[in-house]
């Protein structure tokens, strides 16, 4: 089956990095680890990759990428308690723990 | 195959300069530059904006896309920044440092109210344009509340207190007074426009997310259409209870865009980065959203929408 997705890491330097023109033309999705989702077999989806010099990466190793930072994530949120506090007051103060993704083909 | 004459009813104007009051479809030869252009209606569309020094979440914003100022946040601190359409620099702390507080006001005339110290706060900040003086505190302090209007007369609504709470405060340059609550109490909501025309929407009724959307008068909160995604953790921009734009919040994706015609919502073009737990400032048709959870805590995205003036190029 045909993919559907293509994958980039590429870092978002901020203004200019996904410009109104672009974002009309594509559907962008961002993932941790800077890792980007834009259309499969798409002129304008490959002219962006190109224009932020981004690094292809099959679907496997965007994934491998982002179950990293998330588990990075997810250690974090683990490792940040107060004593007494339960797991609501826990949210409560600083959100939901971090879920995991899978991406799509 | 028509041509545009026969669509307009005229040839293709040649202009020295740009027309003044262009009708949109409206095509022209600019002989200075030496150049075609149109004026076309955009539907709305996300960029990226310059990254904030300080990523961040639960932090709270003021002004408008040009001219912005984000402050406080998680993990707590007090930074504060400046945005001028580009690029973030850092400027003086918010006295107290914390996070889940609400704003109001301008890039050199802002208010900074409540948060989460911890404990909940009731502390309320005001911003010359260079540093941040304590003014007089909210009645209830609490967090993941929401305000706007200006720096004279801002509105603070719904927040948390240890349990989620619908109570609504008017700021007179002064002090705090308890107008009437929100319908529907919640917290991490999003909210635009002013002291005495306003919208409340989304957020959270401890636990579930909501949808549920209130105009405020000036007076009292009343129901109105209901966002059409569920969601909390969301942001917001626009002038008044009858433009609104909402985007972002906890929920898949976290993209979603929304804007208000002042009786319901449409969805519009989705963010290209997405966040939740972020800030939100400007109108419907130039909205900025900036920070949120790692690892977008610096992200910026800049909305705009609207009548374009634009150079036809071959591509």
């Amino acid at each position: 089956m045909a993919k559907t997705y293509q994958y980039c890491v590429a870092e978002n330097w901020g203004k200019g990095f996904i410009d109104h023109v672009e974002s009309s033309r594509i559907t962008f999705k961002s993932y941790p680890g800077n890792i980007w989702q834009v259309p499969a077999y798409n002129k304008h989806g490959n002219l962006w990759i190109a224009k932020v010099a981004g690094s292809v990466k099959t679907k496997d190793e965007a994934q491998a990428i982002v179950n990293a930072e998330v588990a990075n994530a997810q250690n974090a949120w683990d490792a940040d308690n107060v004593d007494g506090e339960t797991a609501e007051q826990k949210e409560e103060r600083i959100g939901s723990r971090p879920a995991d993704i899978t991406l799509e083909d | 195959m028509a041509d545009y004459k026969t669509i307009k009813g005229t040839k293709i104007q040649n202009y020295t300069t740009d027309p003044d009051n262009p009708l949109t479809g409206q095509v022209w030869y600019n002989e200075t530059d030496q150049v075609l252009k149109t004026f076309y209606f955009d539907p709305g569309s996300w960029s990226t904006g310059g990254d904030l020094n300080t990523g961040r979440r639960y932090l709270a914003g003021a002004g408008i896309q040009t001219a912005a100022l984000a402050f406080g946040g998680f993990p707590t601190t007090g930074a504060t920044e400046s945005y001028n359409g580009t690029s973030w620099t850092e400027l003086n702390d918010l006295t107290t440092s914390r996070y889940g507080l609400a704003g109001a006001g301008t890039q050199t005339a802002a208010l900074g109210f409540g948060g989460f110290a911890p404990p909940a706060t009731a502390v309320t900040e005001s911003w010359n344009g260079t540093s941040w003086t304590e003014v007089n505190d909210l009645n209830t302090a609490r967090y993941y509340l929401i305000g706007d209007g200006t720096q004279t007369a801002a509105l603070a609504f719904g927040g948390s207190t240890g349990s989620v709470t619908g109570v609504t405060e008017s700021w007179n340059g002064t002090s705090w007074t308890e107008v009437n609550d929100l319908n529907s109490g919640r917290k991490n909501l999003a909210g635009a426009g002013t002291q005495t025309s306003a919208l409340a929407f989304g957020g959270e009724i401890d636990p579930p997310p909501t949808a549920a959307t209130e105009s405020w008068n000036g007076t009292s909160w009343t129901e109105v259409n209901d966002l059409n995604t569920i969601r909390s953790e969301l942001a917001g921009a626009g002038v008044d209870n009858t433009s609104a734009l909402a985007f972002g919040g906890a929920v898949t994706p976290n993209t979603f865009t929304e804007s208000w015609n002042g009786t319901s919502w449409t969805e519009v073009n989705d963010m290209n980065i997405g966040s939740d737990a972020f800030a939100g400032t400007g109108t419907q048709t130039a909205a900025l959203g900036f920070g949120g959870p790692t690892p977008v805590s610096s992200a910026t995205e800049e909305w705009n929408q609207g009548p374009f003036t634009k150079t036809i190029t071959s591509s």
